[in-house]
């Protein structure tokens, strides 16, 4: 777990100036969650980096009192559960360096890739064989791009390397989408469809659809390096409920095949058994909310359930938030 | 002889059902409750899978090993012995085995109905064969009890004639899951092997409740019915068992795949 705290840092609202915090509260400013720089927001007429914020690295007792990070902790390190208090924590930056955090993501995507690999040897259609290289190639750009957000280069060459990078992501994810939303279709059939091929397409549609809200992160942190506010904002404005359109659509046909089962109306009862927990882990995860939900929207409640006391002009001993000219 | 399961889709339901409900199940098909021995023909118990999930506390990994032995209950020992030989598996398909129940019911249905169609015939053909012996009132009293009892008053909807109810079995899972409770009780007074087999799972849900609407049905150890024809050593079994899967598939069908089980 040491080396996941390591990791984390969060913002020391006590030490952020008064101009930021209502900046962030109001949503005039946005912040990166992977390296705590605060941007103008794409309504508010300026552009640029406004302030790089105070980050100290997250206490154990920190991490586990907060629910949502413990799941996430869950999946990186098989930390326990512990019991959930209110916390001050910045749970949006916290959530996103974690999100960034190459071995969270490479978790995800090996697994996804591992399912790709099965699914492309069981599709004949030339067509799907192609679209199945492209969920390859969107898995690979978010490990890249995660890589990129992690490697502290100064910000003009993180800026451009970011923006060549945006147009690709947000096709391939389209792309992706669209196949998840067709696959079901294609496997649903007994007659037609062996067991070992329902299996994998459904290992797939569960690894892809656990990856996309932290894929959806790590686009949105891309698109801040890239100095593009506003289409961070999108990211999670548009991209999000496209993705839950796509994943309650992949939930009615996973009902569907269980009442199929039920009903004695046929299907792969031993696939459903084994992927249950799995299926309703997925459907039910919080995470998700927290990912899509924008991480403005949840430091502007944290800002202000923390109640901290703004001050105008922090003590200059206490290091407070760097504002860039 | 080992057990051996034939795919069946009329008991894959089982692979969606809860330990509690698979272990009721095998209690039926391992154990004669009439004086609480093991039965000599199960297989079951000394299957390795069964005692792997056993000795685990969850035995839905186990559920193609309880299927089969549902199975091999359907067909009789020789046939068994020769599919086990000839086609990979021993028993016969539960479709067989609840239309042959039915045969003996004289319900005259269609081999091609749908597998829950054909049990909710049963489950009508099961209450209507206890209109003998209760009251119409003391009927729908326990209908009303069991609901209650299962927390599903509000699908009766103030109206507990039974006739209404048997109508709505097709077409109203909760209805369907109430008579799959209630057809087992009301049944045992004309089947007394009944009430000692699949009570105790109706009773777990209303037996505060039930007091002598049903009781007294219990002590009627005979009657002219129909139902007498099911009296063989080999319905003692499969009937029983059929009745509990037909709970199990209502149970299921009422509980969304990510939702708590109902009571």
């Amino acid at each position: 777990m040491s080396a996941v705290l390591d990791s984390l840092l969060r913002v020391d609202l006590s030490r952020v100036s008064a101009h930021v915090l209502e900046g962030l509260k109001a949503k005039t400013m946005t912040l990166s969650a992977s390296n705590g720089n605060v941007y103008w927001a794409a309504d508010s007429g300026k552009t640029g980096i406004v302030a790089q914020l105070p980050l100290v690295p997250v206490s154990a007792q920190e991490l586990e009192s907060a629910e949502q990070l413990l799941q996430i902790g869950r999946a990186v390190q098989g930390a326990q559960a512990a019991a959930v208090t209110a916390t001050a924590v910045s749970t949006a930056v916290v959530v996103g360096a974690i999100v960034v955090a190459t071995a969270y993501l490479a978790r995800k995507i090996d697994t996804v890739e591992r399912a790709v690999k099965g699914v492309a040897l069981t599709v004949d259609q030339q067509d799907r064989r192609e679209y199945l290289d492209r969920m390859s190639d969107y898995t690979g750009a978010i490990q890249a791009a995660s890589e990129l957000l992690q490697s502290r280069a100064p910000q003009g060459e993180m800026a451009s390397q970011a923006e060549l990078r945006l147009d690709d992501l947000a096709r391939s994810r389209h792309q992706l989408l669209v196949f998840i939303r067709g696959l079901p279709q294609l496997v649903e059939s007994p007659e037609q469809t062996t067991q070992a091929q329902y299996e994998l397409a459904l290992q797939f549609m569960l690894g892809m659809l656990d990856l996309i809200p932290a894929a959806l992160a790590v686009e949105r942190e891309l698109c801040l390096a890239a100095n593009k506010p506003a289409l961070a904002r999108s990211r999670i404005n548009d991209a999000g409920p496209q993705f839950r359109d796509v994943l309650e659509s992949f939930r009615q046909w996973c009902e569907g095949q269980y009442r199929r089962l039920a009903l004695g109306q046929g299907g792969f009862a031993d696939v459903l058994l084994a992927q249950r927990p799995a299926l309703n882990r997925l459907f039910n995860v919080a995470t998700h909310d927290l990912l899509l939900g924008g991480f403005d929207a949840v430091l502007a409640t944290e800002i202000t359930n923390a109640a901290v006391q703004i001050v105008e002009s922090p003590p200059s001993t206490t290091e407070p938030d760097r504002v860039i000219p | 002889m080992a057990l051996k399961y034939r795919k069946d889709e009329g008991l894959a339901v089982l692979a969606l059902s809860g330990h509690d409900d698979l272990q009721r199940l095998v209690r039926v098909l391992t154990h004669d409750e009439s004086d609480g021995e093991k039965r000599r023909t199960q297989q079951l118990l000394d299957d390795p899978s069964y005692r792997a999930a056993a000795g685990q506390g969850d035995l839905r990994p186990a559920w193609k090993a309880i299927a089969a032995e549902l199975q091999a209950y359907g067909g009789d020992s020789i046939a068994n012995a020769w599919r086990s030989l000839t086609q990979d598996h021993t028993g016969v398909a539960y479709r067989e085995i609840v239309i042959d129940i039915c045969d003996h019911l004289k319900l005259g249905v269609k081999p091609s109905t749908d597998i829950k169609e054909l049990e909710d015939q049963l489950l009508v053909a099961l209450i209507c064969g206890g209109k003998d012996k209760f009251e119409p009132e003391n009927l729908a009293r326990i209908m009303e009890e069991v609901a209650d009892g299962a927390g599903l008053k509000e699908c009766l909807q103030g109206n507990v004639a039974l006739d209404d109810l048997l109508q709505r079995i097709a077409i109203d899972a909760k209805v369907s899951y109430l008579a799959a409770l209630a057809a087992p009780a009301i049944a045992s007074t004309t089947l007394p092997f009944l009430a000692r087999l699949t009570l105790p799972t109706v009773l777990a849900v209303v037996a505060p409740r039930m007091g002598a609407a049903l009781v007294p049905g219990l002590n009627v150890a005979a009657a002219t019915s129909a139902l007498m024809l099911l009296t063989s050593p080999a319905y003692r079994v499969t009937l029983p068992a059929v009745l509990e899967v037909i709970r199990i598939r209502r149970r299921v069908l009422l509980s969304p795949m990510d939702a708590r089980e109902v009571a």
